[in-house]
């Protein structure tokens, strides 16, 4: 309770001092300052009681402010706000950032430059090459090219010498080498399907429809690769890496030529490549995005509309965790971001699937059914829920394993998928 | 003094609980009386979706009934006596349809009761093979009240051509069964739908209050605002017109093709269910309860433009959409071909009255509309 007050009262001080030159403000100070204690005490044990109950909800968890042996200036966690930019709080003792984004957003930006040259052939129509998706995935051979509508600098990416290929499923020693292989094959179906592109699908038939570029199977290749990229590569590395034994690493030592520790490093490579926005989401509503979010960014908001905008706060109150050394705030964080982002997961599965029963027409239900596929497939990397591969395979298994695929679904196979996730999950 | 300095310290206090769990507070409380969702889902749920799928049930099983005498005797009374059935039948059809939330989403019950135009080659297909899968997509217009349509009054020039093929000896009893078929698939889904409201659903529906994405109140304003504007909108007054297809007219495909006579009825019946609804008129009484608008009015939520209340606003352009229903003749082939700027005033009006209900409507209620794709891939 003293720490709600104290809560309270610096706020009342934060706002008091910021609108000084507002009289009813400076009047109400001079009501407040000659009053008694003791009323004073009571509003505010009122209130504070009444700020419990309101902010129930409220993810942050209270927390001591004192610095747990950090080699930073402790920072006041009270002095977070869903404004305060990412980088702008994080210094070291010379005031020079301790926030480096680069490996994260260098990843960040090599998914979207793989996504794009997945989309090539339904978009330009025109035959693509699988050599050239394999050699995007595994930085092999400079294949990176400018791509300035994304802001996408080729160069940069290839001297990086980092690539996605070697995150993949890495926190499953089991499943690493398993979808590493499932995603070398569907380049190469993509490739393969991607000269039908004047054609129009039906079934049995490679094709398009609408703007979709679908398999013989009526599903869309190109869909199943993202959505499976987007667990396999974001939410393993950020969630089951970075988020979790990530959390383990060196916060003493500055990391020799760098101006920050492994850890802050850890963290921030994390951000990095959930977005390449200063402030994540920010000023976003449920119905309008306030940022341009890709992949795993922008369905966390259209798929966890209870918890996107309390996301970006996570990140930062962990980042300031980690400069105070504050551990269990810092994996309360942790927790927190992973809990809503397999949240966000898995009602993209289920509200995809539920797409592909309100489509009017073929093309709409093909595109939703491929989301929700690659979805599908994704949470087996739900950690926290338990989700297993197996179970996603039973789930795939159910919904398209006969040979006309898409054209075989039925609104019973759906359902049972629909029932099952969102049994795991709790939905 | 005391309680002024007590009240000036709420005040602050209040700004900055508001500032601190801002997104929690914008959205509506259920703690006031006309916001009281649970009360609202509870009326809907009792006195107007229940009472509306029984009503429709009725109906629906002298449909049944009038396909069983046509199956066993199939002649010219009793085919007329299924052709009455099926208008009445699919006239309160309209009343339920739009109810595509719950029990009626899971079975995707309108897939399996109301895509036209008839796929008739399909039919035709379909009657020479009797284990031709119905529950696939391609079959959505080969089975349902289109279907009946055709198989009822489409396959024959006249009556007698009608019942003819029926009596014909190598394929008529391939066509009754085919008949049966879509009527006891019809049944079961209805059952399922009727059963999962009664017993399990209801509750559910009711308990749901919040107004996240899974919530009754957010599936079933995306439920509302998705027929409204796909199969009311474009479906009887869109398409045919052309007005969603660059100008390009089908009259073909207006609703009840064989049976034109009953178009305009159709859109009219499916137009007032949908007024009634969100004026929350009971089924049961006629009487209005808490609804749509009486949330809408609690909320105060008000029309940008005009400063009136949206619920009122609401009202007026329902009302201006039935005039211009009204002006149209019954049958809406005919129109399409004769009057089509008619069916193109509605469409215009239909339109207007989407955006408030897409718009306005879901944001002052604070509810996602999530059947449109926001990702844009």
């Amino acid at each position: 309770m003293a720490k709600a007050l104290a809560f309270i009262k610096s706020k009342m001080k934060e706002s008091t001092s910021k609108k000084a030159k507002n009289k009813k403000y400076q009047k109400m100070r001079t009501f407040i300052k000659p009053f008694k204690q003791i009323s004073y005490s009571i509003s505010l044990l009122l209130l504070s009681l009444i700020f419990t109950i309101s902010c129930k909800k409220e993810i942050a968890p209270k927390v001591d402010n004192t610095n747990l042996g950090g080699i930073r200036q402790t920072i006041n966690y009270n002095n977070l706000t869903a404004s305060t930019p990412y980088k702008s709080l994080f210094l070291d003792n010379k005031g020079d950032t301790t926030v480096n984004l680069l490996l994260g957003e260098t990843k960040h930006k090599m998914f979207i430059a793989l996504n794009y040259y997945l989309g090539a052939a339904a978009r330009d129509n025109k035959a693509t090459d699988s050599s050239i998706m394999r050699n995007l995935f595994a930085n092999t051979n400079s294949p990176f090219t400018d791509i300035p509508s994304l802001k996408i600098l080729g160069s940069d990416l290839n001297n990086s010498s980092i690539n996605l290929r070697d995150l993949t499923s890495s926190s499953m020693a089991s499943e690493s080498q398993n979808t590493k292989t499932y995603l070398n094959n569907l380049f190469g179906h993509l490739s393969a399907i991607s000269s039908f592109v004047n054609d129009t699908a039906v079934k049995g038939k490679a094709g398009k429809l609408g703007n979709y570029l679908v398999d013989e199977q009526g599903i869309e290749t190109a869909q199943i690769i993202q959505k499976t990229m987007i667990g396999a590569t974001q939410v393993d590395y950020i969630c089951n890496v970075l988020l979790d034994k990530g959390l383990e690493a060196d916060n003493k030592t500055i990391i020799s030529g760098k101006n920050y520790t492994q850890l802050e490093q850890n963290w921030d490579e994390a951000y990095g490549f959930l977005t390449l926005n200063s402030i994540y989401l920010a000023g976003s509503t449920d119905a309008v995005k306030g940022t341009t979010e890709s992949l795993l960014g922008s369905y966390i908001w259209e798929y966890n509309k209870e918890a996107y905008a309390q996301i970006y706060p996570a990140f930062l109150k962990g980042r300031a965790a980690i400069a105070n050394n504050d551990m269990n705030t810092l994996k309360a964080q942790a927790n927190f971001i992973r809990t809503q982002v397999e949240k966000a997961l898995a009602n993209a599965a289920v509200g995809y699937l539920a797409k592909w029963k309100s489509g009017a027409t073929d093309a709409a239900r093909a595109h939703a059914i491929a989301e929700g596929l690659g979805f599908v497939y994704s949470l087996r990397y739900c950690k926290l829920n338990g989700i297993t591969p197996l179970f996603c395979d039973t789930q795939l298994n159910l919904l398209v394993n006969t040979n006309e695929g898409f054209w075989d679904l039925t609104n019973a196979k759906i359902n049972t998928a629909i029932a099952a996730i969102s049994e795991k999950f709790n939905l | 003094m005391i309680t002024k300095i007590n009240l000036s310290v709420f005040l602050l206090a209040i700004v900055v609980l508001l500032s601190a769990c801002k997104t929690k507070l914008d959205n509506p409380k259920p703690d006031n009386n006309g916001l009281e969702r649970a009360a609202i889902l509870s009326h809907y749920a009792n006195e107007i979706i229940l009472p509306a799928y029984n009503q429709f049930n009725v109906k629906f099983q002298l449909m049944a009934i009038a396909t069983d005498s046509f199956i066993a005797q199939p002649n010219a009374s009793n085919l007329s006596t299924l052709r009455s059935a099926w208008i009445s039948a699919y006239t309160e059809w309209q009343k339920v349809e739009l109810f595509d939330f719950g029990p009626a989403e899971k079975e995707t019950l309108r897939n399996f009761y109301n895509i036209y135009p008839a796929d008739t080659a399909g039919i035709q297909a379909n009657i020479l093979n009797s284990t031709a899968n119905l529950e696939v997509p391609v079959s959505f217009a080969q089975q349902g009240f289109p279907a009946l349509d055709y198989l009822v009054n489409g396959v024959g020039s006249d009556r007698d051509a009608c019942l003819a093929f029926y009596t014909d000896t190598n394929n008529g009893s391939k066509r009754l069964a085919y008949l049966k078929r879509i009527v006891t698939r019809m049944n079961g889904l209805l059952g399922l739908v009727v059963t999962n409201w009664s017993t399990a659903y209801k509750d559910k529906f009711i308990e749901k209050t919040g107004l996240d994405i899974g919530s009754s109140t957010s599936l079933m304003v995306n439920g509302l605002a998705l027929h409204y504007e796909r199969f009311m909108r474009s479906g009887k007054f869109g398409i045919p017109s052309g007005a969603m297809l660059n100008g390009v007219i089908a009259p073909e495909k207006v609703e009840a093709f064989y049976e034109k006579e009953i178009s305009r009825t159709l859109a009219l019946s499916a137009h007032q269910a949908y007024v009634d609804f969100f004026n929350g008129k009971s089924v049961k009484t006629g009487l209005e309860g808490p609804s749509l608008k009486t949330y809408l009015n609690a909320l105060d939520a008000k029309d940008g433009l005009t400063g009136k209340s949206l619920s009122q606003i609401l009202n007026e352009q329902f009302a201006v959409c039935k005039s211009k229903m009204n002006l149209l003749q019954n049958n809406l082939y005919e129109e399409v071909k004769n009057n089509n700027q008619g069916m193109k005033n509605v469409f215009t009006e239909m339109q207007a009255a989407v955006r408030m209900i897409k718009v306005d409507m879901s944001s002052a209620m604070s509810i996602t509309i999530t059947f449109t794709d926001n990702d844009g891939d």
